[in-house]
Formats: structure tokens, sequence, C-alpha cells
């Protein structure tokens, strides 16, 4: 707030301006003024200051809901993708960019899709990143063991049982968390399912998850059961980093995010990632899930429109892109970009040649309740032996039947 | 003498506009804080929203209607209702029992008195989203001291997923929420026992009753009153309980919904769902829990009076 008070107020001359941003993440607000990004944006567009202001409230939100209503509207704000930016764009407190940004042919489908308002499929943001998510496996285990990565589903079985077998947990999921259980879901059974050809058909209302490729997909989380860490169901996101790092669980299908967990655990873990492998008679090919993380939005009552449209066409260029990127260790949402972290950058190469869309991120979370909810609570189910695959897949399409409805995902 | 009868009269008529202009002030300012964010939900709970600012239509009382007629909340509605109840009743049970029993030994006790009632009252200090997760990490079957001192003592059968099994996770979030607040009840029934005059027990006691009955007889009937403000503060507690089940099992309910309380539901709808009721829906949701508190509070404190009257 202190920042819009002195914007285009006392401490600025009449012709320059300052635009305030609003994150709800502290690691973005010290990546734009530590990373040199606001220098290299203030650098090429003289007359515009940038101002990053990190609102780290729980409820970010709701503090938004306020802010965008208030006097002190802030210019551009950080909104978590897909249902929590869509809401925003329903309130009509951020405006499309469909026009205000003039390039956004570096950005993939996947990026692109977080970005939509539900209700008009306008752009409503500049997406700021993705999440891929993979297998993490140990590499000293699996050399131990003479183990490969994986080429198949039937290899990655035989794999566990032998990690199994020498007294390692095979697998860890953090599973007393719903959104992680779903998310691991997804690694294992998004290729299983169909991939972008199910999600295709799925949006267009041909599919449901009660189809037989979905239930064989959750199947595979009955499956696993076997080669799961012990009381899976109280494992929390906490405990599976530490059971993965500290080599008492050898696999661990998780988000892109983890590589920077790894390296703040400041522990050596010599770990490898793959996609999950597919059996020849599947459906899809090996997919890497990736969904997008969090966009730039332009709020209505910005003072300062025409400079906030400045900074978000440099938002959405390659520089702003390598800068942001390698300074908070995600993968970018567009194209262009060299990650200097080794692990990032073979995700994001796999990212590009091979995206599928989490089904649930991107279609299942505008309404309650969540598909990645309904999908957590029922995959517990299966492992604590209260339901089957069968069964879990059709409980999760009634409860999302709720609301969802694939026409309102048709927007040319 | 007549004067003085003049003088009070006047007393009652003058006041219609000073009493007016005491009460202003303090009612202006019951009317911001708790009158005005009150009735904003009930409002916000007769409309239809489009996202957080945008107000689509007046929908009379649509929003409770999808509450008892659509998915998910005529499955998720009951279930975590029952829940709520389930955790009232644990305390409530454990509370008035535990606690008095603990309030009573430590009446007996004397001078070692104070630094006990400190000692039960610690755990209550802190937030209960904190004891949530030290308990998390207590329980823990991969890192926990609990298992690994079960196991220790070669009692492997009882060392469980405390929080991953459906069975045991309520009645565990049921014992750490007893474990927390227990001090409270411990410092109420403590000042109670202690107001009661020791003549009514001496006299009791002359005429040859055994401790059980003038426990019975004289003290518990006199701690009517505190067991009713405890009983009804349980009760509040429980229907609203929040941070100790997010700190357990997440805005789910986890294990398989098995923690699920109203709060935890109304979270899910307000924050996280991003449908565009989301407001009214929720809204309606939390003034239906209000009416209930409200209903049950009024009703426990009847229930109270009544017994109290029947006593007296």
């Amino acid at each position: 707030m202190f920042a819009t008070a002195c914007g285009g107020g006392s401490g600025a001359s009449a012709n320059e301006a300052r635009v305030t941003v609003w994150t709800w993440s502290n690691e973005a607000m010290n990546a734009f003024k530590k990373a040199g990004i606001i220098e290299a944006f203030e650098r090429a567009h003289p007359g515009i200051h940038v101002e990053v202001v990190a609102q780290l409230d729980k409820n970010y939100e709701t503090l938004l809901t306020t802010g965008l209503a208030g006097s002190e509207s802030p210019d551009i704000v950080a909104l978590r993708s897909y249902g929590v930016l869509s809401s925003f764009a329903d309130s009509g407190s951020i405006v499309p960019l469909d026009d205000v940004v003039k390039d956004w042919t570096g950005f993939s489908k996947p990026a692109l899709a977080g970005a939509k308002g539900k209700a008009d499929g306008k752009l409503y943001a500049v997406p700021q990143g993705i999440q891929t998510a993979q297998v993490y496996y140990n590499k000293k285990i699996f050399a131990e063991l003479g183990l490969g990565v994986p080429t198949s589903w039937d290899e990655f079985i035989a794999a566990a049982q032998k990690i199994k077998d020498s007294g390692v947990a095979p697998v860890v999921i953090p599973g007393s968390v719903a959104a992680q259980i779903s998310l691991a879901a997804e690694v294992f059974g998004n290729a299983r399912r169909g991939a972008g050809d199910f999600e295709q058909a799925f949006i267009e209302g041909k599919k449901t998850l009660a189809d037989p490729d979905n239930v064989a997909a959750v199947g595979l989380m009955e499956q696993i059961k076997p080669y799961l860490v012990d009381n899976v169901t109280s494992v929390t996101l906490d405990e599976a980093v530490t059971l993965f790092a500290t080599g008492r669980a050898a696999m661990f299908p998780s988000g892109a995010w983890q590589v920077t967990t790894f390296a703040n655990l400041g522990a050596e873990i010599d770990y490898g990632t793959f996609d999950m492998p597919v059996n020849a008679d599947w459906p899809a090919k090996a997919v890497t899930v990736s969904y997008a993380d969090g966009g730039w939005a332009l709020a209505k009552r910005s003072t300062h429109p025409k400079e906030a449209a400045v900074l978000l066409n440099w938002l959405a260029g390659a520089e702003f892109a390598n800068l942001y990127a390698n300074a908070m260790g995600t993968i970018p949402a567009r194209d262009g970009v060299t990650l200097k972290n080794a692990q990032l950058a073979e995700m994001y190469k796999r990212y590009q040649s091979k995206p599928s869309t989490y089904l649930g991120a991107a279609y299942l979370r505008y309404g309650t309740p969540s598909g990645t909810d309904l999908m957590g609570e029922q995959v517990q189910k299966i492992w604590l032996g209260q339901t089957t695959s069968d069964r879990a897949a059709k409980s999760v399409q009634t409860g999302v039947d709720a609301w969802f409805r694939p026409a309102d995902f048709q927007h040319g | 003498m007549a004067q003085k009868i003049k003088y009070a009269s006047n007393v009652q008529r003058a006041p219609a506009v000073v009493v007016v202009l005491f009460i202003l002030p303090a009612f202006a300012l019951f009317a911001a804080v708790l009158l005005y964010p009150m009735a904003s939900a009930l409002g916000y709970s007769l409309f239809e929203w489009r996202g957080g600012a945008n107000l689509v239509r007046f929908n009379w009382f649509e929003n409770f209607v999808v509450l008892f007629t659509e998915q998910p909340y005529v499955e998720q509605m009951p279930r975590a209702f029952l829940h709520n109840i389930a955790i009232f009743a644990g305390t409530l049970v454990l509370q008035n029992s535990l606690g008095l029993f603990l309030a009573v030994q430590l009446h007996k006790l004397g001078r070692m008195r104070r630094l006990f009632q400190v000692l039960y009252t610690t755990p209550y200090l802190v937030s209960p989203l904190v004891v949530g997760y030290l308990w998390t990490l207590l329980l823990s079957p991969s890192f926990g001291p609990v298992n690994a001192a079960l196991e220790w003592l070669g009692l492997e059968s009882l060392a469980v997923s405390w929080l991953g099994e459906p069975t045991t996770a309520l009645p565990v979030l049921i014992l750490v929420s007893v474990w927390q607040w227990i001090g409270f009840p411990v410092l109420l029934y403590g000042a109670a026992l202690g107001a009661i005059p020791p003549e009514l027990s001496d006299a009791a006691s002359v005429d040859g009753a055994d401790g059980w009955r003038r426990f019975r007889h004289v003290t518990l009937p006199l701690l009517t009153p505190v067991i009713g403000t405890v009983s009804i503060l349980t009760f509040i507690g429980g229907m609203e309980t929040f941070t100790l089940p997010y700190a357990f099992g997440g805005a789910t309910g986890s294990p398989a919904g098995a923690t699920d309380v109203l709060s935890l539901l109304f979270f899910r709808v307000s924050f996280q769902s991003g449908a565009s009721n989301a407001l009214g829906v929720s809204s309606a949701l939390a003034t239906l829990l209000f009416l209930f508190i409200l209903g049950g509070a009024l009703l426990g404190r009847r229930m109270i009076r009544a017994q109290e009257e029947r006593l007296s």
C-alpha cells in the first residue's frame, strides 16, 4: 500500500509512473529485487518504476478481493491459475489481456489454458511458469540393485519389486494430502488414460472419468499399493521429502518444485527424474504431466494502466522468462529460455517435446467438490481397502457432475 | 421524603434521551463490529454471486436449498456435522469428567496447586495449529517417538498409523483437543470449588455423609452453573472447530474424509473451490452454522437454568 501511496505522487515527477505488483510469494519478490529483473526493465523503460510487494497473507485471494476493489489498487497482481484466476475474471476486477499483450506465440497451450477466464475464454494473465510432475528416483539405490530407468510400466513394477526385496520402500507418496495424491495419480495414470486424446474427448463431453481407460489409470494406484511406504495415508509432504532424501524410499512422484526443496535441504541426494513409462498396449506414449503455475493479471482499477501494459508485455517476453525462471528455479511457461539448473533443464526439455495437461488442475477445480480433492479421497479409500478403482473413478465423476459442464470449456 | 420521591421520579422520566446518549457509543461499536458482519453474511447468503465482488441477483433461499439438495453438500454436510457432534460429545464427556476430577484433586492439594494449574493450562496457550503440527510429528509412524516408544516396549500391535486410519484419526483428534483445552475447565472448576463454603461439607459430614456422598449431594449440585458454562463453551468450540482438524488432515479431512468438519467444508467452498457462486453458498453454510450454534447454546443455557432452579 505504501508503494501506491507514492506512485505518481510527491516522489515521482510528472512523467514518471510507479507500477505496483502484488504477489503471494516472498521468493518471487526477492527474484524481482535481487536477480536484476526490476533493473533490467527500468533500464529499458525509463520513466516507469516497478515496485513488487509480497502480500504474505494466508488468504492472499481474500486480501486481493479487498485490494482490487479499493482506491489504492495494485496495478498488476499475481494470481494462481485456473479456478482462482477465472473467479477474479468473473468478478470483473481484472481485465482481458488478449489485445493488451501483443505477442502470445512463445507460450505453450497448457500455460495459456491456465490463464483463461472460464466464462468468456479470454486471456486474463501472462503465464508465470509451468509445473511439471514426474518420478524422482534415487540413483544410488538403482545402481546398487543394477536397475536402469524403467522403459515400460511392467519394468517399473519389476524394479519396484526388486527394491522392495532389498528392504527399501520402493515408492513414497504424501498420502495424507489430497492434492499430492491426486498429482501422483496423474503422474502414474495420465498416459494410461490416453493423455491429450482423452483430454480432448473429456472436454468435448465424449468421455467421462468413468471411461474404462480412466478406470484403468486409477487402477495403477491400486497396483502400486504393495510398493508404497508403510502407513502411506499418514505420510505428509515433509515426511515424503525426508523419506526420499534419506534413501528410505527409492522413488517419489512429485512436482518440479522439489528440485529447489532438495537443494535447500543441503543433503547430497544423487537423484534423477523420469516420466512414467508406458506399456505398448496403452492408448498413449509417455508424457510429461504439466500445469500452469500462476500468472500476472492487470487490475481494472490500475492507476497506471498504460505503464502496466508496457510491463506486462515485457513480462510476456523471453528476457524476463530467462531471468525469472533461473532466479526462481522453475520451469518457464514459454520457449526460448536456457535453464542453468541441469535437472530443471531436463524437465523443461521433456515438457517441450511431449506435454500433457494435468486434468485435475486444468478442469476440475472450478467448483465444489474439486476433482483433485475427490481423487485424493478416493485413492486413500483404495489404499485403505474401502473401495475399488472402478468405484473410485465413477465416484470422482459423480462428484464433479455437481458442477462440471464440458461446454464451459468450449471457447473457440 | 416526598422530595426524595419526586427527585426519583424525575430521574425516571428524564433519562430517555440520556439513556440513548449513554448507550449509543457502545451500541455503535457493537453494531459496527458484530451486527454488521453478521447481518452481511446473512445478506450475502441470499444472493447469487459471480466471483467475489459481482453480485448477480437476489435469489431468496436458493443457496440454502442447494446445501440440502445438491452434491457434494447432501453427502459431505451430514458427514461433517456428525464429526462435529462426535468432537463435541467426546470433548464434553472427557472435559467434564477428567477436568472435574483433576480440579477436585488439585483443590485438595494446597501448596502445589498453582504450579499444576499452570502446567495443565500451558497447552491452552499454544496455537492449535502448532499443537496439531507437533502431534502430527509425535504420532508419525515413520519418525514419531510415540510409535518408537510403543515398539521399544514390545507393543508393536499398538503402534498404528494414528492419523492415517479412519478409525483412529477422529478419536486422536478428540484426545488432542482435550489435551489442549483441559486446563480451562480445570481452572473454572477450581475457582468454583474454592467458592463453596467448607461449612456445607462439614455439616453434611456431621450428618454422617461419606466423601462420595458429600461430593455427589453437596459439591456437584453447587457446580451446576460451571458445568453448564463448560458444556456450552465446549459445544461452541466443538461445532466451530477448524484449526486442529486442518493441521491434522488438511482441508479435505484426511484420511478419506474421516476428520472432515463443517468449518473445513466452509473453507473448501469459500476459499478453494473457484466456483462462481462460492460466496453465496459458503455464506449460507456459515449462516446455518451460526444459527445452529446460537440455538444450541440458548437451549443448553435453558436446560442448565432449569436444572439450577430445580436444585435451589
